[in-house]
């Protein structure tokens, strides 16, 4: 039987990143800026691990594939508008994630009883403060570490204490429930300016073009390793794909 | 121990050059001249798969053909060798 490695590498939408035509063809080694491995294991089990334990702090976070940002004259624009990567859960199935923008909450409350955990009356499904106070009680107990396995598991977003947090969700009538968690752009600004004063840089502009992307290639240098571990932890904390190799 | 890795490199026509979408690592090597001989291998199946796609379009009259019909991207490599470190 062939050996297999697993090869840990950035996902797609990080390694490559389509420079805008307008800015010139021959300038096309701007995509492979990015290391293809970063590491490489003989076992899944230690590949998962390094991806769960691991950030890419020497990559610019907001050089991010032609998807999410466009060109614009004669400028990429980081498409902050829609900032649908930012902190995606979705990490095995990011490609997928434009239609897990919301849950079916009936789906989910049977997913979530299947596992043994007591979930909201149907009459409480459209209380915001009910699904905050929900995720408190059962996480009650829980260590950060078991939190981040029952937001895995459960596909929920990491970029508020409590994915659930009222300011952040709401929830609509389409048939059935739906829960929108999608309501990011704000908080993240919020996040973001609030993580630049706590590292000292200027409050960015973060909606102005290129403006994050400039700014990492400039302040990245002056920033602790562990400054950029928290910036890439609250941007996309899963930015790894595992990928299998036959030996031989 | 040095793993030597073929991959391919995917390439999309955008409507007017070729980018590099993605690549997908296929076969690791302990041996870089084993690897090297692999890729060659590998480039020379996708080589002519292309040709046979640029004759294929240069005789259709598909509107993907464009002015000037379909062109390979034959100046870059479809295949290449990377190098990277087995953790213990």
């Amino acid at each position: 039987m062939k050996q297999v490695l697993f090869v840990v590498r950035l996902h797609p939408s990080f390694r490559f990143w389509e420079l805008p035509y307008q800015l010139g063809h021959d300038d096309r080694s701007i995509m492979r800026r990015f290391p293809e491995v970063a590491a490489l294991f003989p076992t899944r089990a230690h590949a998962v691990q390094f991806s769960a334990m691991t950030l890419p702090i020497g990559t610019n976070p907001f050089a991010v594939d032609y998807w999410t940002a466009y060109a614009d004259d004669e400028v990429l624009t980081l498409n902050l508008y829609d900032p649908d990567w930012l902190s995606n859960p979705f990490d095995a199935e990011l490609r997928d994630f434009e239609s897990r923008r919301n849950f079916d909450v009936e789906e989910f409350s049977k997913s979530v009883e299947e596992q043994g955990f007591s979930f909201l009356k149907p009459s409480e499904w459209d209380t915001p403060l009910a699904w905050q106070t929900w995720w408190e009680e059962t996480t009650r107990n829980y260590s950060e570490n078991q939190k981040q396995q029952l937001r895995k598991e459960w596909r929920l977003p990491n970029w508020r204490p409590n994915p659930f947090d009222t300011e952040t969700i709401h929830l609509e009538w389409q048939d059935s429930w739906l829960l929108w968690l999608d309501n990011k752009h704000e908080v993240l600004k919020e996040e973001l300016s609030d993580l630049a004063v706590q590292l000292s840089v200027p409050i960015l502009d973060l909606d102005a073009e290129l403006a994050l992307y400039h700014w990492w290639e400039k302040s990245a240098s002056k920033l602790s390793a562990e400054a950029r571990e928290k910036l890439w932890r609250l941007l996309c904390p899963h930015p790894w794909e595992i990928v299998e190799v036959p030996l031989g | 121990m040095i793993v030597y890795i073929v991959q391919k490199r995917h390439w999309q026509f955008n409507d007017d050059y070729y980018i590099l979408e993605d690549s997908s690592p296929i076969r690791g090597f302990e041996s870089g001249d084993d690897a090297e001989s692999y890729r060659l291998q590998c480039e020379e199946v996708e080589h002519n798969r292309w040709k046979k796609m640029e004759e294929t379009y240069a005789k259709s009259t598909d509107w993907f053909k464009g002015e000037e019909g379909v062109k390979a991207p034959f100046e870059y490599p479809f295949f290449e060798v990377i190098v990277a470190e087995l953790e213990p």
